[in-house]
Formats: structure tokens, C-alpha cells, sequence
């Protein structure tokens, strides 16, 4: 169930969506918020398991990629419906993740880390050697573009359409989540996991899922990718993708579903723009990082709403 | 070359590399024990170790030695800056902060590196020549090898003197262990954490210094080699330094042999699969402790 | 918190948001056309950074060199410039950025094999004409849509002759001198593994035996045991195909290694930063190159000689340094897209058809002979086998 301000933050949501086409032209704008949606849809799921439930994962890349690789395998070599093949890249995905997930889980702080880490890396380099299947280090390609009917979804503009409801409808599902037993249960965990087990939450078993959920999250943004791009390779998916979700989810606020968007809307953002600085690009990145890291460590989202609030406060009180 | 020869070989091989995963598995602990956290700006240090002795000895002629030092401080230097600046200046002490800092940090001194110096590898001449020595057992070492070895060893003896014997060493221990505690021993926290980081930069420095003959190095070799630095501080058990030396040594051995003996491609899929058996099995690496928290 | 540290966190909070306001107004700035645009597009950060930034240097040298000769009927070139960052995605937004706010006429590059991928479907819809210096002989070989094996890309050429040929001219060569066994080493990626599959079409071709096979990562800092492996089972020569610092270790390893058998490298390897990363070890390893590093060792019979000698003058007296093999690829890319606006002016589809005409033009990296089945129209020919001494190079006949 939906709060009121949840009501007006979709509807908001929903209305952008639409009008956005009407002013924006350039396809290069597309693109840019195309890969806006797709980081979103992983970074609401990643948000879940790091914001939500306090684990981490520094992997996320595998997950995302093996959405990608599911759907292209399927489709391209085997000759799958289009849906189908996403749905059952998300089903085995989520396979996958729970086999990682549920000895993972176990682990804590930095181990945890390096779990994620090193199992990253491993799906990384299986992509790559598994010619047969996935084309090896030169990609797969030929993906594709999905269809509804008898509606290709082959250009920026549609493809805007297609993502964006994606990331609408997930980001709903999330907010049901978030706002149901499982979402406080899931805080409850984050808070305290000792106080929460002892109140009969099964800790484990919930952070297996939401690691599931997570992993399947990126698993359909990486479908998506493939049939919109149509052509994929290992190199997208190796840590440095892990690394520039989890940044997105700290930047925009952990715990924060709209901080989710915002992060991976303003990082994705910053990281076209910052071209402009030519090769200093890696540099103006890496500092407008610390920068939010050290002064605004809760997130843009809670650092900006702090900055509003602390006005109203002070007007207040003088 | 027979069976065996070819193992010593590996054995050999996978040693020397483990020597210097084990050198950057203690830079991770001694920040880790410190404060927590993990240092990602630790393969900048690597990198930087390297490229500082490359323009020392190639471009500016000074003696090896020297360099050797100099290059270390300056490492060092940069690594007390950057906990003197971001990091203590963080608003956030939450662990997961922290750690992106520093690969914020991290970003940084890297786009930096590559604007100073370029993307392109550059050689550095080994210390003392390059004329292969051959062992009895048949396998062939260089003398880069022999000053792995030996200075990682020193290094070894040196941490080990430092923490047991002198004061500071004792102070950095107990700020590791409580750090409330520490300071109301009349411990300066603040300044074992900075030191905690001169350190680490210090031992980045010279992982990246010795092997820099061996494999040349850029703005960016530190990645690989603190990734699994980090892998093997983990898999000795994060914080502990017998683990370390452990670990890089497990690590290093595991790489040479997965490669000679089942498949150079998956080579490192099979160290990193066998770092997540061991981890499974034993959750807290082979030599660590559980952590204990708070409730 | 006191009042000045609210202060200082509001005031940054501030700057932050004007910093990115302003930096999304700056990208949507438009440029205004009256030079030629040509869009060079590569890696120019990320793990193909050098190589990326030396084939910028080459084209940018050749671009300028046109202009200081008057440019193209009195107008100047203006090169625009993107950075894949060695990533596919990021190639193609870069690709679409570029033909949304700037007017090229044609495209040089990209640097990586897989952003070259990336891009070929969009760069055919588009229709604009775009030279790769990228490596992969797929880019040209893979039809644009796998159900229909003809459907060869028409905007997209290709600058570096084939890898296979390139492979073919070392075995070539080990025929020659008696090699009959050898073990294959390679870099575990695109490239390299692209070379294993080319060694398996062309030692047989030339009655060479590939009696092992081995494979390293490309941030690998030792491989003495895969040449220990490939060692123990006889070899009489080895080939390492791999780019970057493993070039150097690979030399270094063998040397220490004290294994006999004589070293190939990949065409890649004839660049000053082999001698960087392998120090004395690289004396004697044997490799095949473009002429662009044995300029003067050519005969005065070879009509590229001259061309070869100005670049590399002009090439050496503006970044102070020895150009290597692949900046002949660059420059070939950039001279031959000049050529054809030279020809036909600043319109896409009649810059395609001239370059997909051109004949028998004398290049850096060879004489190019593209045709509408041939979008690289190099061959074996073209390239040269050439060893490694003394820092420098010595052409092999």
C-alpha cells in the first residue's frame, strides 16, 4: 500500500516520463537517459540489500550481465521469444545468486566484501572463456530488439518509453515492498541483526531473498540492455560497473528509493558532462566524489532536503 | 625439464608473487586495525611507489637507493595527506563511507598519475641486474627475485620488531583494539590513525618498487596487484599478520600451479574460487578471529 | 554542529549543485561549423589508454600537417574528439553525442576491438563513413546481421591489415629458417585470442605444429610458468601475442628462463614502450611490423620510403620520440579520409564511395587497394618481418 506523498512522488514520476520527449530531441539525450534507467533499475534493487537490509555486494556486475547474457543466449543462438527469454534469464539469475547468496550471507563486513568481489570476477571471466555460448571476449551480437505486438522497440525514443516504464513499475513494487512487513523487517534487520533474530525475524532467510530480489533487478536492466544496444560483451560487466552501482546508491542515499534515481541519475550524469573537462575527466569525477563522500555522506537526496530543512528550522527560530 | 622441475619452477614463481601480495596484505591490515576500514587508495600507493622510482632513477639519475627512500616517503606523505584531509574529515565515520572515499581518493590520485606521467609503461632497471640464476632442481630465478624475497622478509622482521617491541607499535596495537580505551590510556588516536596510513602508503611503495623491475609499471598496475593483496589479507584473516604472509604466500603458490597444472585462462577463477571455498569453510580467513560486536 | 560548520556545509552544498547546473548547460553548448569536422574518436582513458592516446597523436600530427598545407581547398580541419574510455557503452554515447551536436563528416577510430563492435551497427544506420584503427579483423569479417551472411558492413573500413595476414608473414618466416614446432602463447582477451584462432589457420598453412598452447591475463606479472610448460615440450620457436607490459615480461621470463628457442611477438610490439617494458631482454625477438619503424632501412626503390621518412620526421620533431608500428594506422586512417574529402568535398555518402575507390594509394602502412569487398585493402605484402636490437630495429629479409 501507497502513502499519500508516495502518490504524488509517481505521479510525478509518471508525468516526467511522458513529457520528457516532448522537449528533449536529441538522441543523445535518449541515450544518456536510457543508461540513466537501466543504472536505476540496478541501483533500486542494490539499494534494497545495502540501503535496506546493510549487506553489501561489490559483484552486482555479474548479476547485471547475466540478465544480458541470458536474454542475448537465448534469443540470438537459440532462437527464443523475446519476453520469455527475459523472464527466464531473471529466474535464473536469481538461481544463481541464490546459490552465491546463501553461503555469502554468512560472512560478514569486509569478508562479505571480498565474496562479492571474488565471485564478480569469476562470472567476469566465465563470460569471456564460455565461447561457445557467449562469443567469448568478442561479444555477442545480433541481439534482438524486443517487440510488443507488432512494435519494435529499435530506437532511442521507444527504447526511453520501454526502460522508463520498467524502472516506473519496479520502483512501485519496491516502494510496496519497502512499506510492507517485509520492508520493516527488513529496516529491523539493518538496525540491529542480533535485536531483530531475537524478535523472530530469520535474519538469513531474508537477507538471501533480498540479495534474490536485488540480483533479479539487474538481471532485467541487463536484458534490457542487450536487446537496446544489441550487442554485448565482458568488458561492460567487470568490477568497475560493481563499483560505479554501489557509489550510485551511496550518493544517492542509502535507504533512500528516490535517493536511488537521484544517484544514478546525477553520477551517470556527471560522468558525460565531466567529458567537457577532456582528460581531466577521471580527476573532476574522483573529487566530485569526495566531495559528496565527506560533505554529504547521507546522499544528495538527505543532504539536499537537510539544507531546506535547516532553513525552514532557522527561520523559525528567529 | 621434467615433472618435477616444472612444480619447483611454479613453486618458485608462485612465491615471489606471494611475497608481494603478502607485502600489500599487511599495507590493508595496518589500516584495517587502525580503523576498520579498507583502503582501496592502496593500489594507488603501488602504483605511485612504482612511477615515483621511475622518475627518480630514469629521469632524474639518483642513486637506487636513494630513490628506494625517497620514493617511500613521498608515498608515505601522500597517504598521512589523505587521511589528514578527506578522510578525517569525513562527516561519516560509517564503515561503507569510508571505503568509497578512499576509492574516491583512489580516482583521483590515479587521474593525477596519468596526467603527470602518462598512460604508457615504463621500465625500471632491477636492482642488480637481470643475468637469470639457476637453481639446483632446475629452476631459473633473477636477481629482482632474490630482493623480493629478501625485503620482504625484512619487512616481515621490521613490522613484527615495531609492534611487539616499541612503544609506538604498542600504542598503534592497543588504538587497534579499543580505541576508547587507548585514548583514555593517553593515546593519541588521531595520530596512530595517520601514521596507521603513512605506513600502509610506505608498504605500497615497496611492493610496487620491488616488482617494478620484474613486470614495468603505469599509472594504473596498482589495481590488480591490491585486489588481490586485499584477497590475500582476506583470505589469511583480515587484520592478522601471520595471515597476511599466509595468505599472499597461498595466494601467489595457487595462481603459479592453477596455471602450470590445470589451465592458464581460468587461473585466476580458480584462485578466487578457492579464496570463496575458504571462506565458506572458515568465515573469518584461515587465521582470523571472529569480530565481535557490539549489540 | 556550530553555525559556521552549518554555513560551510550549505555553501558547498551549493557549490556542488552550481557545479553540476553549469556542467549541464556546458555539454549542451553547441559549436558552430565553418572548418571541416572530422570526429576522432578513443580510448583515451580506461586499460586501452595508451594505446588509445598514441593513434590520437597520429591522427592529430596528420591533420595538422594537411592544414599547414592549406587544408582542403582553403578550408582548415577541425578534429572533435571523444573518449570511449575503453568501454563499449560509453563508445556508444560518445558516438551519438558526437553526430548529435557537432557536423562530421566522417569518423576516425575507435581504439578497442569491442567499442568497435559496439558502434558498427549505429554507424551504419547513420550512414557516415568511419576509418577504425582498431585490430580486430571481425569488424569487417562478422556480417551486420547473422541470419544473412552477406550483409557486410558499407561505412566501416579499417586501417591495420589483418591480424591473420600478420600472423601468416611469422609463419611465413619460420618456414623459412626451418621452425617446425612451436608453442602458442597468448593475452587472455580479444586480441589474443584472436591470434590463437589465426595461428591454428596459418601454422598449418605453412608446415608449422603447434605442439602447445597457453594463455595469461593481460595484468599478469609473471608468466614463467606457462613458458616453462611450453618449453618442456621441445619448441623451436615461440609466439607471445599479446600487447602491453606482458610483451616486456614475456622476453624478460624467456631470458631467464634461458630458453633457446628464438621469441615472436605480435604486430604490435614494434614501439619504443617494447624497449621500455623489456629492457636488454628484448635484444633478438622477431616480429612483424608496418616499414614505419625502419623507415631508413628501406631500399630507395620502395615508394613509401619518403612518405614514411617526413611523417616520422614530423612525427618525432612534435612529441619527441620514435613513432611505433600502430601510429602508421592512425595517420593511414586520417590521410586516407583527407584524401577523399580532397577529392569529393564535405559530403558523407560521396566520402564513403571515395574511399571505398581508392587505389594503389601509397600509405604509411602500406599500398591500399580498397575495393567494396576489401574495406581494409591491405596485404601480406605490406608488411615487413623486423627484430628487435641495440633500442632500435632491424628490417629481416
Amino acid at each position: 500500500m501507497l502513502k499519500h506523498k508516495d502518490y504524488l512522488c509517481f505521479g510525478i514520476l509518471a508525468l516526467v516520463i511522458v513529457a520528457i520527449p516532448l522537449f528533449v530531441e536529441s538522441k543523445y539525450y535518449f541515450i544518456v537517459l536510457n543508461v540513466i534507467g537501466l543504472n536505476t533499475l540496478v541501483v533500486v534493487g542494490l539499494n534494497l540489500l545495502i540501503g535496506f537490509a546493510g549487506q553489501i555486494s561489490l559483484g552486482h556486475a555479474a548479476f547485471y550481465g547475466l540478465g544480458s547474457y541470458f536474454s542475448g543466449i537465448l534469443t540470438v543462438n537459440y532462437g527464443f521469444p523475446l519476453w520469455p527469454a527475459m523472464l527466464v534469464g531473471m529466474l535464473a539469475t536469481g538461481a544463481v545468486a541464490y546459490l552465491i547468496g546463501y553461503p555469502s550471507l554468512k560472512l560478514r563486513g569486509h569478508y562479505l566484501v571480498m565474496a562479492t568481489l571474488g565471485f564478480g570476477i569469476i562470472i567476469n571471466i566465465l563470460m569471456g572463456e564460455l565461447e561457445q555460448f557467449t562469443g567469448g571476449h568478442d561479444g555477442l551480437m545480433g541481439i534482438p530488439p524486443l517487440t510488443i505486438g507488432g512494435l519494435a522497440f529499435d530506437n532511442d525514443l521507444k527504447n526511453f518509453y520501454l526502460i522508463w516504464s520498467f524502472v516506473f513499475f519496479f520502483m512501485l513494487a519496491a516502494r510496496n515492498l519497502l512499506n510492507s512487513r517485509v520492508g520493516r523487517a527488513l529496516r529491523a534487520i539493518n538496525g540491529s541483526e542480533v535485536a531483530a533474530n531475537s524478535l523472530g525475524v530469520n535474519t538469513a532467510d531474508y537477507k538471501v531473498k533480498v540479495f534474490v530480489l536485488s540480483a533479479m533487478f539487474a538481471s532485467i536492466s541487463g536484458s534490457l540492455y542487450a536487446h537496446y544496444i544489441t550487442f554485448i560483451s565482458p568488458s561492460s560487466y567487470d568490477f568497475y560497473y560493481s563499483i560505479q552501482v554501489v557509489t550510485m546508491v551511496i550518493v544517492g542515499g542509502m535507504g533512500s528509493l528516490w535517493g536511488s534515481l537521484f544517484g544514478a541519475g546525477i553520477l551517470t550524469f556527471m560522468s558525460e558532462a565531466l567529458h567537457v573537462a577532456k582528460q581531466y575527466h577521471i580527476i573532476a569525477h574522483g573529487i566530485f566524489l569526495c566531495l559528496v563522500l565527506v560533505f554529504l555522506p547521507e546522499g544528495i537526496m538527505v543532504g539536499i532536503y537537510n539544507f531546506f530543512l535547516k532553513r525552514k528550522t532557522r527561520k523559525v527560530i528567529n | 625439464m621434467d615433472f618435477y622441475q616444472q612444480i619447483f619452477q611454479y613453486i618458485i614463481t608462485g612465491l615471489t608473487i606471494g611475497a608481494i601480495y603478502a607485502i600489500v596484505a599487511m599495507g590493508f591490515n595496518i589500516i584495517h586495525n587502525a580503523t576498520g576500514i579498507v583502503n582501496f587508495a592502496q593500489c594507488e600507493f603501488i602504483s605511485l611507489g612504482g612511477m615515483f622510482m621511475y622518475s627518480l632513477v630514469v629521469l632524474f639519475k639518483v642513486n637506487l637507493i636513494i630513490a628506494f627512500f625517497m620514493s617511500m616517503a613521498g608515498v608515505s606523505l601522500i597517504g598521512a595527506l589523505i587521511e589528514i584531509g578527506p578522510i578525517r574529515h569525513a562527516r561519516s565515520k560509517e564503515i561503507i563511507i569510508l571505503i568509497f572515499l578512499t576509492i574516491g581518493l583512489s580516482e583521483v590520485l590515479r587521474g593525477a598519475a596519468q596526467e603527470v606521467w602518462g598512460t604508457d609503461n615504463v621500465g625500471v632497471p632491477a636492482f642488480s641486474g637481470e643475468t637469470p640464476i639457476h637453481l639446483p632442481g632446475g629452476a631459473a630465478i633473477v636477481p629482482q627475485h632474490i630482493w623480493v624475497f629478501a625485503i620482504t622478509v625484512v619487512v616481515m622482521l621490521m613490522l613484527r620488531y615495531f609492534f611487539k617491541k616499541t612503544l609506538m607499535g604498542k600504542a598503534m596495537r592497543a588504538t587497534a583494539v579499543n580505541r576508547r580505551a587507548a585514548a583514555l590510556a593517553g593515546i593519541s588516536v588521531n595520530r596512530m590513525v595517520l601514521f596507521s596510513f603513512a605506513f600502509s602508503g610506505a608498504l605500497g611503495a615497496v611492493a610496487g618498487m620491488i616488482i617494478a623491475p620484474i613486470s614495468s609499471t603505469s599509472y594504473d598496475t596498482g589495481i590488480m596487484l591490491g585486489l588481490k593483496g586485499f584477497a590475500a589479507a582476506i583470505l589469511g584473516g583480515y587484520g592478522n599478520f601471520a595471515g597476511a604472509i599466509l595468505g599472499g604466500i597461498i595466494l601467489g603458490i595457487l595462481e603459479s600451479l592453477g596455471a602450470g597444472l590445470i589451465s592458464s585462462q581460468y587461473k585466476d577463477a580458480i584462485a578466487f574460487f578457492v579464496l570463496l571455498l575458504v571462506l565458506f569453510l572458515k568465515p573469518t580467513g584461515i587465521m582470523g578471529y571472529g569480530e565481535s560486536e557490539r549489540v | 554542529m556550530n553555525e559556521e560548520e552549518k554555513m560551510n556545509r550549505r555553501l558547498l552544498t551549493l557549490v556542488v549543485m552550481a557545479i553540476t547546473v553549469s556542467f549541464m548547460i556546458g555539454s549542451s553548448v553547441c559549436y558552430s561549423a565553418e572548418p571541416i569536422k572530422i570526429a576522432g574518436i578513443f580510448a583515451l582513458t580506461g586499460r586501452a589508454a595508451h594505446i588509445g592516446t598514441a593513434q590520437k597523436d597520429a591522427v592529430l600530427l596528420a591533420i595538422d600537417e594537411t592544414n599547414k598545407q592549406g587544408g582542403i581547398n582553403g578550408r582548415m580541419l577541425e578534429m572533435v574528439m571523444a573518449d570511449t574510455e575503453s568501454n563499449p557503452t560509453k563508445a556508444v554515447m560518445a558516438l551519438k553525442k558526437i553526430l548529435e551536436s557537432e557536423n562530421v563528416v566522417a569518423i576516425i577510430g575507435p581504439t578497442l576491438t569491442g567499442t568497435a563492435m559496439a558502434m558498427r551497427g549505429f554507424i551504419e544506420k547513420e550512414k557516415i563513413p568511419t576509418f577504425m584503427h582498431s585490430g580486430g579483423d571481425v569488424i569487417l569479417m562478422a556480417p551486420l546481421d547473422k541470419k544473412d551472411p552477406n550483409s557486410m558492413p558499407k561505412w566501416t573500413f579499417k586501417s591495420p591489415y589483418k591480424a591473420a595476414d600478420a600472423m601468416g608473414k611469422i609463419c611465413q618466416y619460420m618456414n623459412k629458417h626451418g621452425i617446425k614446432k612451436i608453442g602458442f602463447i597468448y593475452s587472455n582477451e580479444g586480441f589474443g585470442k584472436d591470434g590463437l584462432r589465426n595461428v591454428k589457420v596459418q601454422a598449418p598453412k605453412y608446415g608449422v605444429e603447434i605442439v602447445a598452447q597457453e594463455a595469461f591475463q593481460p595484468k599478469d606479472v609473471d608468466m614463467t610458468a606457462q613458458l616453462t610448460r611450453i618449453n618442456a615440450k621441445g619448441v623451436d620457436g615461440i609466439i607471445a601475442w599479446t600487447v602491453g607490459p606482458a610483451m616486456g615480461i614475456i622476453a624478460k621470463n624467456v631470458k631467464q628462463l634461458g630458453i633457446k628457442a628464438p621469441l615472436f611477438e605480435c604486430h604490435g610490439a614494434g614501439d619504443p614502450i617494447f624497449w621500455k617494458v623489456a629492457g636488454e631482454a628484448g635484444e633478438g625477438v622477431m616480429m612483424p611490423s608496418t616499414k614505419i619503424v625502419v623507415g631508413d632501412q628501406l631500399p630507395d626503390s620502395d615508394i613509401q620510403k619518403k612518405m614514411i621518412l617526413d611523417y616520422v620526421k614530423a612525427y618525432q620533431t612534435k612529441f619527441n620520440r620514435d613513432p611505433g608500428t600502430m601510429v602508421a594506422y592512425g595517420a593511414d586512417a586520417a590521410f586516407i579520409v583527407v584524401a577523399a574529402i580532397k577529392k569529393v568535398g564535405p559530403d558523407r555518402a560521396k566520402i564513403r564511395d571515395a574511399i571505398e575507390n581508392t587505389r594503389n594509394y601509397v600509405g604509411i602502412s602500406g599500398i591500399y587497394n580498397i575495393s567494396p569487398q576489401d574495406h581494409n585493402g591491405l596485404s601480406m605484402d605490406d608488411i615487413v618481418m623486423i627484430q628487435a636490437t641495440k633500442g632500435g630495429w632491424k628490417l629481416l629479409d
